[in-house]
């Protein structure tokens, strides 16, 4: 089978031979003949401006042929030393690569060296052949054609196909052969040119004049071009189809891992935002049931025209109205005034405008049955739908704790008048007593002056009566003279103990630091000849101690019991007076005790008052003073006297000071 | 100069005080010229008396307690005076007051002496005085 191509009609014809099976170089498709050699030679005749004829043909007959004459030159033809022998070569148009083709599950073929033992196809008349026939342990199995060798190999008949990479991939691709590798690099690399035939030196420069105008415009390149594109997809299309496949699998895989993973995602987003949706609505669910039912604080909610949208049960009961009533209406026809509505609407654009929290204050407002209130409020906004704000307000009603106030207010000022109205009565009594005090003062002064003075007359007179006229009286008008001295002296006597205990009540007190016993020794002291003369056994038990009182007041009550020991001890055989103290936890407590006469207990209180005796004056001698300033000044100093006796058994004195 | 001539000023509004004062200077054998202011006012015009040129006495006994002007007002102004401050002044009372005692001394009384009731007491207190005016009026020798 042949075909032709022919080119532009030139000066001389020429007839080239070219393989007819050797896609993509040179082959015959549809009766045409195709491939980059043909492209190639089409190119140069017309550069050449002859006239050439391509016939495709079997490759050894075209050698044949060619170097029998019948044929001007071979297309394609790997040029080797050998060939060169044989025929006359252009300069290269191309470059052919030949490799070794394996069944993709073999990994032990590496490269032409380790094909010992093997079965290697080839085909007739191509380098392959000729390459293999040099290495003697290499079985060699001859094919007709590309696909043949392919199929062998894929059969297993065959270990390896030896063949121009660029034929046996479009083999392969065009027949969709899998299976099939390219073990390592090419075993061959040789320039392809035109073989023309021997002898015509001029034919060859006329080829390589065009062949190196071709190289220089880019047509040759371009020509390569055109058909390596094929030749890629070729060589590759078995693998591009795995590495497509494996590309798209693991595309595809990862989509759907992806895909997984957002839906899984997704379905969690999902999930929770059913979980948080619940959860809110169940929030919502129990904030509004708290609002609704906390006690004691109104909540309520206002869009910005004052309208309430809410009102809790609280509201209810301070503001009489039911949520039923209340929303949709305003506070101004419900609790307020229409001027306090107004207001309050001004208000919530005013909260709207400042962002800020209005209160706590407190609102006058009327209860739906009339009664008049106060609530403490505090009014916020929050952001509503669409750019608009609600108002939320919170009241407490402390309309009873502000009529507890008025009321405390009222008591406190009444307190207030009642202290003032006190002070008064307390500051003029203060000046009745002083006054009081100033005139018992003016008295004693009067006493002391005015009731002397006609004693002084009264002893005076009766003394010059009884110097100048006691010869001229009898015994009789001499004892009453005596008499009446007597009385006078015990009537100063008298006056004197009264000045002394009104001087007592009125003087100062001037608290001190006093120590015991040095305190009551230096006023035993003053009796200790008295003690003498009369034998009297004086026992001391005072705990030493500091203690705080009015010196003189105590010097006055210390003196007086001891006189009083001294006197009610007159009669008494071995008279013992014991002075005694000790301390207690909030006092200190000193003690005079006698073996004297004593006294009935049923009148302890009365020895302590003033110018009280139980004796007769003229057994005990005295005008019944003396206890009485004991009293008096243990009474100033916050401290007391009290007496344990009985008739003919002694007395014992107590004189209690506080710490 | 004779002591015994000049004159003893009482200030005394109680005539029976007066009359028993005048009788215990006696019975002391005293025997200067008792003059009495009978109150305050009195006492005062003494003073002015004194100032004119008559005899001033050796020795004041002023009761406190005096009518219209008081027996201390007395002895401020007394002790007060350029020239009669240097008399002695016995303060002559029934009052024990401490605060009395007190302001006459601060004012410059020279003695402090209770009235006895008792007459003999009373006696020997004249006598007291006069030994202290006789002592304090001595001349230099």
């Amino acid at each position: 089978m042949t075909a032709c191509a022919e080119s532009a009609p030139q000066a001389k014809q020429l007839l080239l031979l070219g393989d007819r099976d050797y896609p993509p170089v040179n082959f015959i498709e549809n009766g045409v003949a195709k491939g980059v050699m043909i492209d190639m030679v089409q190119a140069i005749s017309q550069a050449m401006g002859r006239h050439v004829t391509i016939e495709l043909t079997d490759w050894e007959d075209a050698q044949v042929k060619v170097q029998e004459g019948e044929a001007d030159g071979l297309i394609g033809m790997s040029v080797t030393e050998e060939r060169k022998k044989l025929f006359d070569f252009t300069a290269p148009v191309a470059k052919n690569e030949f490799s070794l083709f394996i069944r993709s599950t073999d990994t032990n073929i590496k490269d032409i060296n380790n094909l010992d033992g093997l079965t290697v196809a080839v085909t007739g008349g191509g380098l392959p052949r000729h390459f293999m026939e040099a290495r003697p342990g290499i079985r060699l199995v001859q094919v007709d054609t590309y696909l043949d060798g392919l199929r062998r190999l894929i059969d297993g008949r065959v270990d390896v196909f030896a063949a121009d990479r660029w034929v046996a991939a479009y083999a392969i691709q065009k027949n969709d052969i899998r299976g099939v590798k390219i073990a390592g690099t090419p075993f061959a690399s040789l320039p392809a040119a035109i073989a023309l035939r021997k002898g015509n030196p001029q034919l060859v420069g006329e080829f390589d004049k065009a062949i190196a105008g071709l190289q220089h415009n880019g047509t040759i390149g371009r020509i390569l071009d055109k058909w390596r594109p094929q030749e890629m997809v070729f060589l590759t299309q078995g693998r591009v189809r795995e590495i497509v496949v494996t590309t798209v699998s693991i595309f595809l895989l990862l989509i759907a891992v992806f895909m997984a993973v957002w839906i899984s995602a997704l379905k969690k987003q999902i999930r929770e935002r059913k979980k948080t949706g619940e959860a809110l609505r169940l929030s919502e669910d129990r904030l509004r049931a708290t609002i609704e039912n906390t006690p004691n604080v109104a909540v309520q909610w206002y869009d910005e025209q004052g309208q309430i949208q809410f009102w809790n049960r609280a509201s209810e009961h301070i503001f009489g109205w039911n949520a039923q009533e209340a929303i949709g209406r305003t506070l101004g026809q419900l609790i307020f005034t229409p001027e306090e509505g107004t207001a309050f609407r001004s208000m919530l654009q005013q909260i709207k405008q400042s962002g800020k929290t209005i209160g706590p204050r407190e609102y006058n407002f009327h209860r739906k049955d009339g009664a008049a209130g106060v609530c403490l409020s505090t009014i916020f906004g929050i952001p509503f739908e669409e750019g608009t704000s609600l108002f939320v307000c919170m009241d407490v009603d402390i309309t009873d704790r502000k009529q507890a106030d008025a009321e405390i207010r009222q008591l406190l000022d009444q307190v207030r008048q009642d202290a003032l109205e006190l002070e008064k009565h307390v500051a003029e009594r203060t000046a009745q007593l002083k006054a009081a005090n100033e005139q018992l003062e003016a008295f004693a002064y009067s006493v002391s002056h005015d009731l002397k003075a006609p004693l002084r007359g009264i002893d005076g007179y009766s003394r010059l009566l009884l110097q100048d006229y006691a010869p001229r009286l009898d015994d009789d008008g001499r004892f009453f003279i005596a008499t009446i001295r007597e009385s006078a002296q015990q009537m100063q006597q008298l006056i004197d103990d009264l000045l002394a205990y009104s001087r007592l009540e009125r003087r100062t007190l001037a608290i001190s630091a006093i120590q015991l016993p040095a305190f009551a020794d230096a006023i035993l002291e003053t009796f200790s000849s008295q003690l003498e003369s009369r034998g009297i056994i004086l026992k001391k038990t005072i705990n030493p101690a500091t203690i705080k009182a009015d010196a003189e007041g105590l010097g006055i009550a210390l003196r007086n019991l001891v006189d009083n020991a001294l006197k009610f001890t007159l009669n008494t055989p071995n008279p013992v007076i014991e002075i005694g103290g000790n301390e207690t936890e909030t006092s200190y407590i000193l003690w005079v005790r006698d073996n004297g006469i004593g006294f009935d207990m049923q009148y302890h209180d009365r020895i302590f008052e003033i110018f009280q005796r139980l004796q007769r004056v003229e057994e005990y001698p005295g005008t019944g003073i003396g206890l009485a300033l004991v009293n008096k000044s243990m009474e100033r100093m916050a401290g007391r006297a009290w007496a344990q006796s009985s008739v003919g058994m002694g007395a014992a004195f107590y004189l209690e000071v506080p710490r | 100069m004779n002591n015994c001539t000049k004159p003893i000023l009482l200030v005394e509004d109680n005539p029976v005080d007066v009359d028993l004062t005048r009788r215990a200077f006696v019975r002391q054998k005293v025997s200067n010229p008792i003059e009495v202011a009978r109150d305050g006012e009195e006492a005062l015009e003494w003073i002015r008396r004194w100032e004119a040129g008559a005899d001033r006495p050796v020795v004041i006994l002023l009761d406190l307690k005096l009518p219209r002007v008081s027996g201390l007002e007395v002895l401020r102004q007394l002790k007060t005076h350029p020239l009669f401050s240097t008399i002695p002044v016995v303060i002559l009372t029934t009052s024990s007051e401490d605060s009395d005692v007190k302001t006459a001394y601060e004012l410059g009384a020279n003695s402090y002496i209770v009235k006895p009731v008792d007459f003999d007491k009373f006696q020997q207190v004249v006598q007291q005085v006069e030994l202290y005016w006789n002592v304090i009026n001595e001349p230099p020798r």
